[in-house]
């Protein structure tokens, strides 16, 4: 994610002059620094620098190590960049919060589908009364992991904390975050068990108080990628990563809805969120939705799944 | 007893680690090169060691290692490494093990796939010369990787090669779940699916594996599933399962229709990289590849995307089709003699394929469903 990702964003989209690349693993490191052999304005370093002054901070390690480099990095910066979850649990990210708020640091998590029009808009929708009463919500995200890893972070609970959960799981309940203020646990499913990691799960919510939601996660399934909202008068579909909403009204109307004020097209890509994500927040300086107090939230209602979660039954 | 897995992440060698696990008196022990099909065998408690391509040769098996079970192959490039380095690495790999543990038993799996060329009615046997066209890869390189097993020192009663046909069941990509993607996405087209073969379910493989932990025997051993059936049969009962789209037969030439389709694969292909090739992004990854390449390779690169025809109309693939099966391979028969596996195991039951429908229905709905679980 760092290399492949943010690097060529940094010396695009940010305009760095001076990137050093924190590598502990020697072998990675070699890698590396024969990979940027010809490019002065990127280092590789082994260990984290003593004195040095950084505009910012990008941690993109397992989320085991997140808390840890920012205390290691707490003096040397004012902006800290980090991936998701924020932390490894709910203890990490208060401690975040806590300090970060203290040192005046602003704090950015990679919470790349905040840049999607489509759920503020549902808010909207929801607190305007628009469709009538949120009945229910159905979300179903899942898909055959391929992302290209170069360790086993997503695979092991101690570096990663678990597995689709800490995955995908902060994207996910941060789409929910983005139409409810608050979320609670009533059950949790998961596949997996002991020191392994689950692949599956479901959570049974109950978002501000009164609507029940159902989240549906897999990373050996491939789910619908939707999050559904039953209104009294109509049934809003949206994609986990699109800024469409498929409406379709009791009275059998259907027709598609737009947010406004979006910076890229109704289905953006991977890349073009993050693009996004820059634009609107790290070039900004503006870290609203995207900073600690989110996502302490999304590791508390986490931190509580598998403090209660049952054995998934049925599936492969 | 302690079972060293390589590959172990992928269909079969998954398949075989999940009898292991239910095993109290085996031990798996997974050597994993990438994590990235790591998904399914981390929902076990089984110890895995992720060991880079590139570090594999050094890498030393635990010294209590009874057998080693390889699923693992030479393909595309990996870590950096060619097929041939891959193939140098895993050899390398095998051997120093095998050095260090003289009581090391090794088993290896292949497909049947490579071992070319097959011919209508004929069956394949285990003596047959390994003849891949040169023009596929895959094949040949698969071929090479296991005649480089068996010059090995002192390998022929430590090496057991398993050479299974067509193999399906459950989190099997390309005879299982590319299958029932196709059908579940609509109709699939085809010419002539008359080719015969022997499709052996994933499990009755893993139950052989299984057998051969305390009995094992070396040498090399097609495995093939109990019935002969067409392509179009074997096909046409997955179109069952998936329930929606069924087999459609092209009204064209298959050839005339393959050309059309290359050609329309080629011009998206074209006309992606043409896309890409500006992205400022792109172009800081791909520098220091194309650095590495011969001058003959970026000339032929460069006036393949300059000077492409952009008159020339993509493809439009028929947005209702599920994929098409097309091609000459499934005309053929691909065979393979059973006389050697009957012989030495006379008892051991292979499943036929109408036998699995209740599984593989569910499988259908846990993989390409929003069902739910709880």
């Amino acid at each position: 994610m760092a290399i492949n990702h943010h690097l060529p964003r940094f010396l695009s989209l940010l305009g760095s002059e001076h990137i050093s690349i924190l590598e502990i693993d020697s072998f990675r490191r070699a890698e590396l620094a024969s990979r940027f052999l010809e490019n002065d304005k990127i280092e590789i370093v082994g260990k984290t620098p003593d004195t040095e002054r950084f505009d910012l901070v990008l941690i993109a390690t397992p989320p085991k190590f997140h808390y840890k480099y920012y205390c290691e990095f707490e003096d040397s910066t004012d902006h800290f960049f980090i991936e998701k979850p924020m932390t490894l649990n709910a203890d990490q990210a208060t401690s975040l919060e806590t300090s970060s708020k203290q040192n005046g640091q602003k704090v950015f998590v990679n919470l790349v589908r905040r840049t999607l029009g489509s759920y503020r808009l549902i808010r909207q929708l929801h607190n305007e009364n628009y469709f009538g009463k949120l009945k229910r919500v159905i979300v179903n995200e899942g898909g055959v992991f391929n992302w290209k890893a170069v360790s086993l972070g997503s695979f092991s609970r101690d570096l990663n904390g678990g597995g689709v959960l800490m995955d995908t799981g902060p994207h996910t309940l941060d789409l929910l975050f983005q139409v409810f203020e608050n979320i609670s646990l009533e059950s949790a499913y998961m596949d997996g068990s002991g020191k392994a990691i689950e692949a599956n799960c479901t959570l049974d919510l109950i978002a501000d108080e009164s609507v029940p939601v159902t989240v549906n996660l897999s990373r050996n399934r491939y789910l619908s990628n939707t999050v559904v909202f039953e209104f009294a008068r109509a049934t809003c579909t949206v994609g986990v990563r699109d800024n469409a909403i498929e409406v379709v009204s009791t009275n059998g109307v259907e027709y598609t809805m737009y947010p406004s004020g979006i910076r890229y097209c109704e289905s953006p890509t991977f890349a073009q969120l993050i693009d996004a994500f820059y634009h609107s927040f790290l070039v900004s300086g503006d870290n609203s939705g995207v900073g600690p107090s989110e996502s302490l939230k999304v590791l508390k209602l986490i931190d509580s799944a598998y403090d209660c979660a049952k054995s998934m039954k049925g599936g492969f | 007893m302690k079972i060293a897995v390589l590959g172990g992440t992928g269909f079969m060698g998954y398949d075989f680690i999940r009898l292991l696990i239910a095993r109290s008196d085996l031990t798996p022990l997974v050597y994993c090169t990438s994590p990235t099909n790591l998904s399914n065998l981390a929902r076990h408690e089984v110890e895995v060691k992720f060991t880079p391509y590139s570090q594999l040769a050094t890498q030393r098996l635990e010294a209590d290692v009874s057998m080693l079970v390889n699923f693992a192959h030479p393909f595309s490039v990996r870590d950096g490494l060619s097929p041939s380095q891959q193939i140098d690495t895993l050899v390398k790999f095998f051997r120093k093990s095998l050095k260090d543990n003289l009581d090391l038993k090794m088993i290896h799996i292949s497909t049947m796939s490579v071992y070319e060329p097959f011919g209508d009615s004929l069956y394949f046997s285990e003596n047959s010369p390994l003849k891949p066209p040169k023009s596929d890869a895959y094949a040949s390189n698969k071929c090479k990787f296991e005649q480089a097993l068996r010059m090995l020192p002192g390998i022929a009663e430590r090496l057991l090669i398993l050479r299974p046909t067509v193999v399906y069941g459950p989190f099997g990509r390309v005879w299982t779940d590319n299958l029932l993607s196709a059908f579940f996405s609509g109709d699939v087209a085809y010419w002539d699916l008359s080719g015969r073969i022997q499709p052996i379910f994933v499990q009755d493989i893993s139950h052989f594996l299984l057998s051969q932990m305390n009995g094992f025997c070396p040498g090399i051993l097609n495995l093939g599933g109990p019935e002969v059936l067409t392509w179009y049969d074997f096909l046409d009962f997955f179109a069952g399962i998936a329930g929606k789209g069924t087999l459609r037969r092209l009204e064209q030439e298959p050839e005339q229709e393959q050309e059309k389709r290359r050609k329309g694969y080629a011009s998206n292909f074209v006309e992606l990289l043409n896309v890409i090739i500006h992205e400022r992004s792109f172009r800081n990854l791909v520098r220091p590849v194309t650095k590495l390449l011969p001058p003959s390779w970026k000339c032929t690169l460069k006036s393949h995307i300059d000077g492409f025809d952009k008159d020339k109309t993509a493809f439009q693939a028929d947005s209702r089709s599920g994929g098409t099966y097309c091609k000459a391979f499934f005309s053929r028969d691909r065979l393979v003699s059973m006389d050697s596996f009957s012989k030495r195991y006379p008892c051991f039951v292979f499943t036929k394929l109408s036998s699995k429908r209740d599984i593989l229905s569910d499988y259908f709905y846990y993989r390409f469903s929003d069902k739910m679980y709880r």
